[in-house]
């Protein structure tokens, strides 16, 4: 079941998509995303871009850091603290949908 | 002379930069970037409107570390806000195609909303500002869906009473901000029917998560890049307005050529002279040489060239009264682009820029004299300029 709430615990098994309320752009390998709730505007990296592509479609976060650690020279527990922390913000901004990973 | 040099650079180094079809490899582009001058490139981007192109180019090909870091800062803030700015005529898009879909109401999407579908075909297209959501509907559903939105909370943004007999109903807006123009043609010369039969037909279906929509075909977006712009007379002549047919010119995909000619030579535009040297220059930014013989010889119009001009207004009058705004109402502001609009003029063959309707002797003397003494400005530089 779709959750715009900050879960307590994301892990490695929750699936993340992106949220409806918003509409996002591609800009040179960076992308802008504005909130369809907030008016608000987020800015987010080459990088995190590329996470935010990953998450148009429900994908588990475990998925996510292989797709990074495939791409990127970071070592793979980094990158999932690092993934965490940030589906978190988005999760915060409501930018993105959280589901418990037995539903998907 | 040797910042008359560096001027023709940043002017030249802007457009080959644009150029999808560029004759210049990244290398070379990076030598010129790390040696240009930038003065006045900064306001001459803003006044051509292509931040948000150049930022991409420069980010795709790597150069952003080659220009100046003044110049990059400020190109990288532009480029996000007109982004951001973008954004949200892309979700009022969202919303209003979602409607047209639940009142079942035929569409097809024009100008910025369009582009923005059609990525994958014409790259850059949506690199630029959009201000609006254009849509055009049959002509019979035209006023009857403009009152549903009323009725769904829309309010009338600008009632102005030559909408009665113009191309699209008085713009409709909500409390996000954005107007939205329900049209029944594109171009006053062009009769709704018609409009609606060369928009629809071959258009290309959408699907998007607010519901199916449709943009036009690649001739149609062509045609409308160029009748947009050559109502806009010599603003026309600006990159933004030259980008829309250029990024479709430069796709390759395939453009009715038989039928851009027939259109040319039916009357259906008040000044093809002027038309024809707009492809002329939207040839030259989508770095396409040899432009479809069935066009014949366009007259010759050197985009470059303009692009020195401009960049020589802003530079020299920014030596004297910097940090003047360039869409600014100030006499300086004005007096530039009076400057710059005297050189397109000139280029296009075309009259001193007229007074406004309705001004008295005195009014319009004083801006006659004032276009001509534009004119001779940009004629005497045509004189003096290096090769």
């Amino acid at each position: 079941m779709a959750s715009t709430e900050v879960p307590r615990a994301l892990s490695t098994t929750s699936v993340v998509v992106v949220a409806k309320d918003q509409v996002s752009s591609d800009l040179a390998g960076e992308a802008v995303i504005l909130s369809l709730q907030t008016g608000m505007y987020y800015g987010l990296d080459s990088v995190a871009a590329h996470i935010w592509e990953l998450l148009r479609t429900p994908t588990a976060v475990a998925d996510i850091r292989d797709a990074i650690v495939q791409q990127y020279d970071v070592e793979r527990e980094q990158c999932e603290r690092d993934i965490l922390n940030f589906l978190h913000q988005l999760a915060e901004q409501r930018l993105i949908e959280i589901r418990d990973g037995t539903d998907s | 002379m040797a910042s008359s040099t560096v001027i023709v650079q940043a002017a030249d180094l802007l457009l080959q930069t644009l150029r999808v079809r560029g004759e210049l490899g990244a290398g070379e582009l990076r030598r010129r970037w790390a040696a240009v001058s930038v003065a006045g490139l900064a306001e001459l981007v803003e006044y051509e409107g292509c931040a948000l192109w150049l930022y991409r180019r420069l980010k795709e090909l790597r150069l952003l570390d080659a220009a100046p870091l003044d110049f990059v800062n400020w190109l990288v803030a532009g480029a996000r806000y007109l982004a951001a700015h973008n954004l949200r005529v892309y979700a009022q898009c969202d919303v209003i195609v979602k409607l047209l879909n639940s009142y079942g109401v035929p569409h097809v999407l024009l100008k910025g909303a369009a582009r923005r579908q059609a990525l994958d075909l014409y790259p850059y297209a949506d690199a630029r500002a959009t201000g609006d959501v254009d849509v055009l509907l049959p002509q019979d559903l035209a006023r009857p869906t403009w009152e549903r939105l009323r009725a769904a909370g829309f309010e009338v943004a600008n009632d102005a009473p030559w909408y009665d007999s113009y191309f699209h109903l008085p713009p409709l807006w909500n409390d996000w901000g954005v107007k939205v123009e329900l049209h029944t043609s594109t171009a006053l010369e062009l009769l709704p029917a018609e409009a609606w039969r060369r928009m629809s037909d071959a258009a290309r279906v959408i699907q998007r998560a607010a519901g199916e929509t449709r943009i036009p075909a690649a001739t149609e977006l062509f045609w409308h890049a160029l009748t947009h712009a050559v109502q806009e007379r010599t603003e026309g002549f600006r990159i933004r307005f030259l980008q829309d047919a250029a990024v479709v010119w430069a796709s390759g995909e395939e453009i009715d050529w038989g039928e851009i000619v027939a259109r040319l030579e039916s009357g259906e535009l008040r000044d093809v002279a002027v038309a024809r040297r707009w492809l002329r220059a939207a040839a030259s930014l989508s770095g396409i040489d040899t432009p479809d013989e069935r066009l014949g010889e366009l007259p010759a119009l050197d985009l470059c060239h303009l692009l020195r001009w401009r960049v020589l207004v802003f530079r020299v009058v920014g030596d004297v009264w910097a940090n003047r705004p360039v869409w600014g109402l100030d006499p300086v502001s004005r007096s530039r682009r009076l400057l710059i609009e005297e050189g397109t003029r000139s280029a296009l063959g075309l009259p001193l820029t007229p007074p406004p309707a309705g001004a008295t002797r005195l009014t319009r003397a004083g801006r006659y004299l004032a276009a001509g003494a534009a004119r001779l400005c940009y004629q005497s530089w045509q004189m003096i300029r290096p090769a």
